[in-house]
């Protein structure tokens, strides 16, 4: 059973259909990319997903059950993590407050009579989630005081603090250098397995070398989808992407 | 241990290092300590007034007189306190939740009202039932007490679901709006509450379980009343603040969005704060109506929020002691221009307008408020000394 399915979900802003009927199944596990140029409709199908927006038409189901119309916190719960396009983080927060407060969301949230001081487990885990992110050294700094490329790593980290079962990573090399960027890969690539991932990505050689397929978006709608050879021999996806 | 750099330990800025890092550790407990024996130093000051008038000493009783004008008395003590409580159960959310309300006069008038009203109808000869008349002879504070609780309990949680959804200007506009139908539902049914010539005639507020008079007769009682009730609620709101919930109150503050898509229900959590700020306002809003036995009209206007607003930006919201600051600065003053400088001044007989000219400069100049600005400073003044202790170490270990 795939864990995230979506049927022919759709998403209409007035006349513009920005997603439209789409059909997507990914099994646990998987490292997945979906590829496509600005405006295909990329950002607007993981809103869908991860509750951010309603769709207009279709469904989507995660581990089997219809969660389309459940709330964004409640799928954080049923194990949906996501980072965004355009950096969402505690600016204002310490970075190992940033990851603190996700890892609290698991445990406690109407917690009145205590302390974070009693709950060591929870410093514990963030603790772990900072080393997973290597920003161990950076944990007493304000999260919108780091460089750009370090906040991507943090809101992943905060994804991650979550615990999901499916991240959803929102062009997570957006801004970065080249270097930067192939190391991300990596690091995406360290992720996987067994949590399930699916990248957005506006360029294709990022997701070349790491991901198990690819899915292309024009329009809103699916184009092609395979290995990396597949997609990059299809001659419809050369026509309307890999050519610009 | 460098002894080629013998250690200056009383530079001025490290004095004030000093004072502001035991004022962060110990604030609390040293303003509860001035401000329970204030009553003591007030009763001793008129008391010297006097003896000196007794004793002849006419030219110093002046001077002391004239000094003692600009002591806060201990009604306007009473006063402070109350809106201190008042201004930091509404900094739940100002401050730490990032909703500004404009409505917190329904919920300081409700408790206000709610304990009058009770204290107006039901005496002895009226509505007390047999019970009460024998055990207390009249209504307890106590049980008007719990009332409030749970009246504006129920009142904030009700305003908190048709307005806590709303963000910035527009909850800010549902908020008052919803808070001038109370003021007009009090005015409507002016048999119940007075209407605008605010209702009198409470039966004598007692504490039946001590049997204490509280209220206009003694404002050293009624001072030690407000003193414990504030202390207890204000304790109440700081470990709640510190608390894991706290935490998730302040993260929705700095991103809503990501709060939510972390798996907080931030809709319920902004409906918890809401309703808890709004029953402690109540709880502000009776202790206000037990000195003066009325309650006036006034503590349900539009006005009443506009003051709990400037008195939590005056002192600073992003502090848990800033509305103290605030409230002492906004009535002190008030105090200070509408029967001090007047005297010198006939121009300070609008001390609105003096009041309201600081608040603005206040906003230009130190928008982080009195005691956020103080915070500020001392932060970065420590940040600076760890810095340089660190380039020191980092020199040490590195002789090149
Ligand atoms: N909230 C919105 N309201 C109206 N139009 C939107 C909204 N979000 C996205 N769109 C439009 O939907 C289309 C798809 O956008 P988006 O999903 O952000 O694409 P991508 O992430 O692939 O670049 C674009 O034309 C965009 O302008
Ligand atoms: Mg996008």
């Amino acid at each position: 059973m795939p864990i995230l399915e979506t049927r022919s979900l759709s998403k209409h802003f007035d006349a513009l259909v920005a997603v439209d009927a789409v059909n997507y199944s990914v099994d646990a596990g998987e490292l997945r990319s979906i590829i496509g140029p600005n405006g295909a409709g990329k950002t607007t199908f993981f809103n869908m997903i991860a509750g951010d927006l309603l769709p207009t038409s279709g469904q989507v189901l995660f581990d089997g059950e219809d969660v389309s119309e459940v709330p964004a916190h409640e799928r954080s719960h049923l194990g949906i993590g996501r980072t965004y396009q355009i950096t969402n983080i505690f600016p204002k927060l310490s970075v190992l407050e940033n990851i603190r407060i996700a890892v609290q969301s698991r445990k406690m949230t109407f917690n009145l009579w205590s302390t974070i001081g009693n709950h060591k487990e929870l410093i514990e885990r963030a603790d772990e989630i900072l080393e997973r992110i290597n920003m161990t050294e950076k944990r007493g700094e304000l999260g919108g005081t780091l460089a750009h490329g370090e906040q991507r790593y943090l809101e992943i980290g905060i994804a991650l603090a979550t615990d999901p079962k499916l991240l959803l990573l929102d062009e997570p090399t957006a801004g970065m250098s080249p270097e930067e960027t192939i190391q991300t890969g990596e690091f995406i690539k360290s992720l996987a397995d067994p949590l399930t991932i699916v990248l957005v990505e506006h360029d294709m050689e990022v997701v070349l070398g790491i991901s198990d397929k690819i899915t292309v978006l024009h329009n809103g709608a699916f184009l092609a989808e395979g290995t990396v050879e597949e997609v990059r021999a299809n001659a419809e996806v050369q026509r309307v992407y890999l050519r610009e | 241990m460098d002894s080629a750099a013998p250690k200056n330990r009383f530079t001025p800025k490290e004095f004030w290092a000093w004072i502001s890092e035991v004022f962060d550790n110990y604030g609390i407990l040293i303003l509860a300590g001035l401000l329970l024996v204030y009553p003591f130093f007030f009763t001793t000051l008129n008391d010297s007034i006097i003896w000196l008038e007794d004793n002849d000493w006419e030219t110093s009783a002046e001077i002391l007189a004239e000094i003692r004008g600009f002591v806060p008395s201990t009604p306007l003590m009473i006063q402070i306190l109350i809106y201190t409580l008042f201004g930091i159960a509404f900094n739940i959310l100002l401050g730490n939740t990032g909703m500004l309300s404009l409505g917190h006069c329904a919920f300081f008038g409700v408790g206000g009202y709610t304990v009058g009203i009770m204290h107006a109808w039901i005496k002895p000869d009226t509505y007390a039932p047999d019970w009460m008349v024998s055990a207390f002879k009249v209504l307890p504070l106590e049980i008007s007490l719990i009332t409030c609780v749970i009246v504006s309990t129920f009142v904030a949680w009700l305003i908190g679901t048709i307005c806590s959804s709303k963000r910035g200007v527009y909850f800010a506009m549902v908020t008052l709006s919803i808070s001038m139908i109370f003021y007009y539902s009090a005015q409507t049914f002016d048999d119940l509450t007075g209407g605008t010539d605010g209702l009198g005639g409470l039966e004598n507020m007692r504490l039946g379980s001590i049997n204490l008079r509280v209220g206009i007769m003694d404002a050293n009682i009624t001072y030690y009343f407000v003193f414990f009730l504030s202390v207890v609620f204000i304790a109440i709101i700081w470990q709640i603040l510190r608390s894991p919930f706290g935490h998730v109150l302040r993260a929705i503050r700095e991103n809503e969005d990501r709060a939510r898509i972390c798996g907080y229900n931030v809709a319920k959590v902004r409906l918890m704060a809401f309703t808890m700020s709004g029953a402690i306002s109540g709880v502000a809003g009776a202790l206000a109506i037990i000195y003066g036995e009325t309650v006036p009209i006034e503590n349900i206007h539009f006005i009443t929020s506009g003051q709990i607003v400037i008195i939590t930006l005056f002192g600073g919201a992003g502090t848990f002691l800033g509305p103290a600051v605030g409230s002492f600065i906004y009535w002190y003053l008030r105090q200070l221009m509408s029967v001090e400088f007047v005297k010198y001044l006939a121009i300070f007989q609008y001390w609105e307008a003096w009041v309201g000219g600081i608040f603005v400069l206040i906003v230009l100049f130190v928008p982080s408020g009195i005691l956020g600005t103080i915070r500020n400073m001392t932060l970065e003044y420590r940040e600076k000394k760890y810095l340089a202790k660190q380039a020191a170490a980092e020199a040490a270990a590195d002789p090149e």
